[in-house]
């Protein structure tokens, strides 16, 4: 298993500027209230142990979150089933404000710092003159699927589970998988949008071939910006994150679904730390001590070095082959 | 598959019970007997022969040659003479004059599959950078540089590796050589071979360091210091590329010893990108799983269940890095080691 550390210049308020962030908060807030009522959600477990109890919990926009006692997998206790949550990402408010004001906003730093190495990072492993299909689980936006398209001139790209409305050029729901060529599964955060980790896992599993790969983005309750800042995290928002799975709780969940060799599983750790200072308890002596008197970028590096090298990040890729 | 293939391990050192456990692996395989001429220790009720000849009866489909250098021609070349497959450890021999006989061998065995043990080019670090390589994501190679080294040892003065008639050379013919396979892996058709050799740290009769300058037919260059005291087990290949460098530094092993092996993969950037001028900003992908040993073993059965040509780690390949390590000795042939 391979563990990658990356070097990305990734400023957050580049891709994510605060005048734009409150105001799409403010209207994500108010898309749960409107759309994701309680009476019109069904109760969920832990989604690797399916465990019931649970160690403890919190409310963002007035939906709980539980925290599993046995791999700390946090997740929402009540969930929309696909078609309301189609329903939810057609008709929200802030979708439409991230796709009119903050995508063409961000765009050109998006594609530069998140979308085009994600491309790179694909074709570490598949050579771009193949043809290949790639299929994406529960795509919120064809950003990711454009910037794939770009370098894979060849290959076919479908949708599946999408919560875009009329995803142009993409078939959507449905797709015949016998047919021949490598096939490639593309979750980018797609566990933690998804209604069932576990369900989805074993969807992608049914659908490759051996040999063929699965690239994975999501995030991790296991990270430091999650450990440190606890529900207090940006991380934290319904239901584009209905699921955020530890390491743990991850590897386990792939253990249980089966047919899968992990062929990388790196946590780059690119906002853990500016995250954190930003959000932290100024009584936390250490990290504060560490972070802001000291004044050492060197520090800072290295112990976001130290981050990626154990797996402590919150944002985690993965390279699955399906066995 | 009905049928496994029946393998003889011939000489159960180090490289032998690293064979011993591949052939355990693969479902193709049964272990048949082991030879060896000391006594050795043998946990499973596993047939120990000493006579190398009884050890490759028959019933034999595949042998494993595992011994010192000198003995590497007659075993092999038995094998193949009675249509074996085999399997043979680096170095092929002392010499030119050793693999030249091998390849007479392999040439009259025609059915026989042989290949050689150059396991670096399957390890994750190499496989990963070769795939870069090969897919000219950084463009063309420029040059190559290695370093490969041990610390030695309390017992390295009583190896039979330091001892020219039965090594046929020092740290270059015993380590160095994989890293010359490397070179001709990742460039090859080196024309002009350059060597100095000393002896200073351990003053044997064969080379403790070894500075090596290649360039092949391409002008492409490469360089590698091999050495028996750099005092810390290391190993350090840096490629660098038309439009970026790749490093691999590390190497995964049983003792964990060369360090963790890890792929630094650089592009390069100049003014258009200020800040990383000069010191651009660089992926580690770090590697925790060594399967090379199995992966060539694999690689091998797949030859031999598929009747298809060895078109890796085979002859030609020992050929052209022996043809090199020949011409690093050659010119050092008025070298007085104390």
């Amino acid at each position: 298993m391979e563990t990658s550390i990356l070097n990305l210049d990734l400023k957050k308020n580049k891709i994510n500027p605060k005048i734009y962030l409150k105001k799409y908060i403010q209207l994500i807030e108010k898309d749960c209230k409107k759309f994701l009522k309680p009476k019109l959600l069904k109760k969920s477990y832990c989604p690797t142990s399916r465990e019931k109890n649970c160690s403890s919990s919190f409310k963002v926009f007035g939906m709980k979150y539980n925290i599993s006692k046995k791999y700390k997998n946090i997740y929402l206790e009540k969930k929309p089933d696909e078609k309301l949550l189609r329903k939810f990402y057609i008709n929200s408010e802030a979708r439409k404000f991230w796709k009119n004001k903050i995508w063409p906003a961000t765009r050109k730093e998006r594609n530069k710092k998140l979308i085009y190495p994600l491309v790179e990072w694909i074709e570490r492993f598949i050579d771009n003159k193949k043809k290949v299909t790639f299929y994406e689980f529960f795509p919120n936006h064809n950003h990711f699927s454009e910037g794939i398209k770009r370098k894979f001139k060849k290959s076919k790209y479908v949708f599946l589970n999408s919560l875009i409305e009329n995803p142009s050029g993409h078939q959507n729901y449905s797709y015949d998988f016998k047919r021949n060529g490598q096939k490639v599964a593309v979750l980018f955060e797609s566990i933690n949008r998804c209604i069932e980790p576990e369900k989805l896992m074993k969807n992608v599993k049914s659908k490759l071939n051996k040999g063929d790969l699965c690239f994975i983005t999501t995030l991790l309750s296991s990270g430091f910006e999650i450990k440190i800042l606890g529900k207090s995290s940006k991380t934290f928002i319904p239901p584009e994150r209905m699921n955020i799975l530890s390491l743990e709780g991850l590897q386990s969940l792939l253990k249980k679904v089966g047919g899968f060799e992990i062929l990388e599983l790196s946590t780059p750790a690119i906002l853990d730390i500016p995250n954190v200072i930003e959000k932290m308890d100024k009584k936390n002596e250490f990290f504060n001590y560490i972070f802001n008197q000291r004044q050492d970028k060197n520090l800072i590096e290295n112990y976001r070095q130290f981050l990626q090298l154990f797996r402590l990040g919150t944002y985690c890729r993965m390279v699955l082959k399906r066995k | 598959m009905k049928n496994k293939l029946r393998c003889a391990i011939i000489g159960y050192g180090y490289m032998g019970e690293i064979r011993h456990r591949c052939v355990e692996d693969n479902p193709n395989l049964i272990l048949d007997n082991i030879c060896d001429i000391r006594k050795i220790k043998i946990k499973k009720n596993i047939k120990v022969i000493k006579n190398f000849k009884d050890s490759i009866h028959s019933n034999i489909d595949i042998v494993f040659v595992c011994v010192p250098n000198n003995l590497i021609p007659k075993i092999v070349n038995y094998s193949l003479s009675l249509g074996k497959h085999v399997f043979c450890e680096k170095p092929p021999g002392r010499n030119l004059l050793d693999i030249e006989s091998i390849i007479k061998h392999e040439k009259k065995s025609k059915d026989s599959k042989l290949m050689f043990g150059f396991n670096h080019r399957y390890h994750p670090g190499i496989m990963r950078a070769k795939y870069l390589v090969d897919n000219k994501k950084f463009g063309e190679i420029i040059a190559i540089r290695g370093m490969y080294g041990k610390s030695g040892g309390k017992n390295f003065r009583l190896s039979w590796k330091n001892n020219p008639k039965i090594s046929g050379g020092g740290i270059l013919i015993d380590q160095g050589i994989h890293m010359l396979d490397l070179f001709n892996y990742f460039l090859g058709n080196f024309n002009l071979v350059k060597s100095i050799l000393g002896n200073k740290a351990w003053k044997f009769n064969v080379e403790d360091n070894a500075m090596i300058v290649l360039k092949n037919n391409n002008g492409k260059l490469a360089m590698l210091h091999s050495s028996s005291s750099f005092w810390k087990h290391m190993f350090e290949i840096n490629i660098i590329l038309e439009k970026g460098y790749l490093k691999i530094d590390g190497l995964l092993s049983k003792t964990g010893s060369y360090g963790r092996e890890k792929l630094t993969i650089g592009k390069k950037l100049f003014e258009s990108d200020k800040s990383a001028l000069g010191n651009p900003p660089e992926e580690i992908i770090y590697f925790d799983k060594d399967l090379s040993w199995n992966i060539e073993v694999d690689k091998f059965i797949n030859f031999i269940l598929n009747k298809k040509v060895v078109n890796e780690s085979n002859s030609k390949d020992a050929l052209n890095v022996m043809k090199i390590v020949e011409k690093c000795y050659i010119d050092n042939k008025n070298f007085k080691f104390s």
